[in-house]
């Protein structure tokens, strides 16, 4: 896969299959957003394809939930168009006592938390997660290492930096750099 | 279907701001063009349409919640979702509209003007901004391109001239919206 924007190459002929969890990480601005947003199949590849299974769970550093509803209103509205429950997310992001308020009004981790909830409802046969461990404290940092280890089919999950995302078990580490993936070993600390 | 028109309808009652300004615009035209009654519905159907068109589906955009949408793969549900929230909005104009302009002149509107002006409006609006953001382009091109599509519109309702091929251009721009919407959501 190939990527050109503007200002130059992101991806220089990337090559993924991805059967279990996969973290990618690199430094700011090195791609992994662009990565995660061509696989999810929200940018078009300059060159390349990506083939992907049905329904794939995707949660960008941006939130998709919309802030002028609330918690609730927006994981209905998901979980009706999908066909699912949102009762089980709720429970496994502690999510339940900011059901009712209005999603612009949490702070920054608990709308991570809340867009994470969003990701995984319905039966996902992948996960794309772009730094999912942003701005979360201890507790959300180990629901979302817990929620993709109990997932246990193909997820990529991007990373900054590698020490918060060893505890969740990746099968393979990538380093993304100067457009291309490298195979990597995690290390704790900056990248 | 029903999540997705709940969701866009739940926007527009939260968007008091914009509401309120597409009533408050709809009532002074209504004194402008109490005369010139048709003229005038086009009018208040634009402002209001490109108001929500704006509110609706390019404020998403710019707040990343289109993504959300698009990753649903159901592009027909959130195009007709969108154009049913738009014509509620550009109804209520409309009628907002007709009512200052019954009270100025007394003489009652031709409210059957309404429903097609307010859907071929809708459906324009919400075709031009979601091509706006097909194209990654913003706010103006989506209000030209609304402009162009409703200027044949609007010459024949103010003219006098509904008719069938006019009265038909609603039905077939929402067909054409949602037959583009694969193309223009994704």
């Amino acid at each position: 896969m190939w990527k050109r924007y503007s200002s130059g190459w992101v991806l220089r002929g990337v090559s993924l299959d991805v059967r279990d969890v996969v973290v990618i990480y690199g430094a700011n601005g090195s791609g992994k957003t662009t990565f995660v947003k061509i696989l999810a199949g929200l940018v078009p590849p300059t060159r390349g394809e990506v083939r992907r299974p049905g329904r794939v769970g995707v949660a960008l550093q941006q939130p998709m939930m919309h802030p002028d509803l609330t918690v609730e209103e927006n994981l209905r509205f998901y979980a009706g168009a999908l066909g699912a429950e949102y009762g089980e997310v709720v429970e496994m992001f502690g999510l339940k006592r900011y059901l009712r308020a209005k999603f612009s009004h949490l702070s920054y981790g608990w709308r991570r938390r809340a867009d994470l909830a969003r990701a995984l409802l319905g039966q996902a046969e992948a996960l794309l997660l772009d730094e999912p461990m942003l701005g979360l404290d201890s507790e959300g940092r180990r629901a979302v290492a817990e929620v993709v280890r109990r997932f246990g089919g193909p997820a990529v999950v991007t990373a900054s930096s590698t020490c918060d995302y060893v505890e969740i078990g990746a099968a393979a580490w990538f380093e993304l750099r100067d457009g291309a993936l490298r195979p990597a070993a995690p290390t704790c600390g900056p990248t | 279907m029903r999540p997705y028109v709940e969701r866009e309808l739940k926007l527009l009652a939260r968007s008091r701001e914009a509401l309120a300004s597409a009533l408050l615009i709809a009532s002074a035209l209504g004194f402008i063009f109490a005369e010139h009654y048709a003229a005038g519905l086009a009018a208040v159907n634009l402002v209001a349409a490109a108001l929500y068109g704006y509110v609706q589906v390019l404020r998403e955009e710019e707040l990343g919640t289109l993504d959300g949408l698009r990753l649903l793969r159901q592009p027909e549900k959130v195009a007709a979702a969108k154009f049913v929230t738009l014509f509620s909005a550009a109804l209520a104009a409309s009628l907002v509209y007709s009512a200052v302009c019954y009270a100025a002149t007394l003489r009652p509107p031709e409210l059957w003007l309404v429903p097609p002006t307010s859907a071929y409006f809708a459906a324009a609006s919400t075709a031009s901004a979601l091509l706006s953001t097909a194209a990654r382009s913003g706010v103006t091109v989506s209000t030209t391109l609304t402009a162009a599509l409703v200027l044949g519109y609007s010459l024949s309702l103010a003219a006098g001239r509904m008719d069938p091929a006019t009265l038909a251009m609603p039905l077939t721009a929402l067909l054409a919206l949602l037959a583009l919407s694969r193309s223009i959501v994704q």
